[in-house]
């Protein structure tokens, strides 16, 4: 009988999508952790209105985070099962939250590189940045921005 | 305005990240699809082999029209076509869908019965075959394919599961594809046990209305399981891959006692046969 060489192509892919998504989605969330508690100090805050306090002492400026995640194939495919009976597709909601913390996190680095220890109005964006979409693959990119607020360099003027 | 928090919150991780097993989901998910495949396939394949055998044969006809193969052989056609003729004006009543009977210049023994009534027959197969007897069960066999719509049938069910394939797994998603393509398979262009055996039986009984025996119908199996000892044919038993089943149930239609007379090919036929052309081989 002839092998089903495709099927085994497939099913190695959707092993190798597995394992290594598992693996590094485990390692990411501990590194996502470990950032946010060194973070948990500058602020990120939705408000859109200044205190008054920080208008007359503070300088502005935006900062944003970016980042572009990628499915794997066994994400794809679980992906491409649910379409057929609906329901939620728990492997990209863990994915895109992933995504999310990341670029909030990214944006708090650029915060802390200012010296910043507030972000306010911060905004989530989220685009699809390449493949197909009937094809069930492609990229997102994620993008958290906001305003910085820092010290005055000159703050007695 | 509100005062500032101290920091920002630690917040319960499993609220945008519910914990899941992947695996378990991947397993259910592709049970439950398979199960709804798996029905609706049996289901149009049902459908289509009821249904198919009442499409009116001129709609087939119309549809193929002429075979764009070419004729190596013309005078051996009209001898195939005439005794095609003769077999089928010997059943009572004489089958209802003409057939047109062409040689193909192919060395792998074989023969199909294809829409529009066509029945090609190899070369390769000729030369298994000693006897007009031999040839007629081959040439019975195919006729019994058509008389009963088989080809038709064939091609209804792979078009609807092809269909329902294509629905199903979005036309060009591979992976889709290939995780449920592969039972699709089964549905390929090829005759099912039933339509076999149903047109061995026709073809049997269509030797006996034309010989008054069905000495000689199993010459043609007989010399492939021979050189298929030899490890040749590969081809031609997947498609044909019962055929030792079929030799047996043809023996036992077969008469029990004596040789009955067989009659040799039509000249034009014969000179293409094994016999006279040894420098062939």
């Amino acid at each position: 009988m002839m092998l089903p060489y495709e099927l085994i192509i497939l099913l190695t892919l959707l092993l190798l999508g597995y394992v290594f998504g598992r693996l590094a989605e485990r390692r990411h969330y501990r590194s996502i952790q470990a950032r946010e508690d060194q973070y948990r100090q500058l602020l990120v805050l939705a408000e859109r209105h200044l205190p008054p306090e920080y208008v007359t002492g503070h300088e502005s400026c935006l900062v944003m985070g970016n980042v572009v995640v990628s499915v794997d194939y066994f994400k794809m495919m679980i992906a491409a099962l649910r379409n057929l009976v609906g329901g939620s597709i728990g492997a990209f909601e863990s994915l895109l939250d992933r995504a999310r913390r990341e670029a909030i996190l990214r944006m708090q680095e650029q915060a802390s590189a200012l010296g910043a220890g507030v972000v306010f109005n911060v905004k989530l964006e989220t685009c699809r940045v390449s493949g197909d979409a009937s094809r069930g693959v492609g990229s997102v990119e994620v993008m958290a921005y906001g305003t910085a607020l820092y010290p005055r360099a000159n703050a007695s003027r | 305005m509100t005062p500032l928090p101290d920091g920002n919150p630690r917040l319960p991780e499993h609220i945008n990240n519910p914990p899941q097993n992947a695996l378990l989901e991947f397993g259910s998910l592709v049970a439950m699809v398979g199960l709804v495949m798996a029905g609706l396939t049996l289901l149009l394949v049902l459908l289509a082999g009821l249904l198919a055998p009442h499409i009116p044969f001129r709609w087939e006809a119309a549809a193929v029209s002429d075979l764009p193969l070419e004729a190596p052989w013309p005078q051996a056609d009209a001898a195939l076509n005439q005794l095609a003729d003769e077999l089928m004006a010997s059943m009572d009543p004489p089958p209802a869908i003409p057939v047109q009977v062409r040689l193909l210049d192919m060395q792998t023994p074989n023969a199909f019965a294809t829409l529009g009534g066509h029945v090609l027959i190899t070369r390769g197969l000729l030369e298994t075959i000693t006897s007009e007897n031999g040839l007629a069960m081959v040439l019975a066999h195919e006729i019994g394919h058509i008389q009963h719509r088989d080809p038709i049938a064939v091609l209804s069910r792979s078009a609807v599961i092809g269909l329902l394939w294509a629905a199903v797994t979005g036309g060009d998603n591979f992976a889709m594809q290939t995780l449920f393509g592969q039972s699709g398979g089964l549905t390929a262009l090829s005759f099912n046990r039933d339509m076999e055996r149903r047109a061995d039986q026709y073809a049997l009984d269509m030797l006996v209305a034309h010989y008054g025996h069905a000495q000689g119908a199993d010459e043609f199996f007989l010399s492939i399981v021979a050189d298929h000892e030899t490890g040749s044919w590969q081809t031609l038993f997947q498609s044909h891959p019962l055929t030792r089943e079929r030799i047996k149930a043809l023996q036992q239609a077969l008469p029990a006692q004596g040789e009955e007379e067989l009659r040799p090919l039509a000249p034009a036929l014969r000179e293409l046969t094994r016999q006279d052309s040894p420098e062939e081989h």
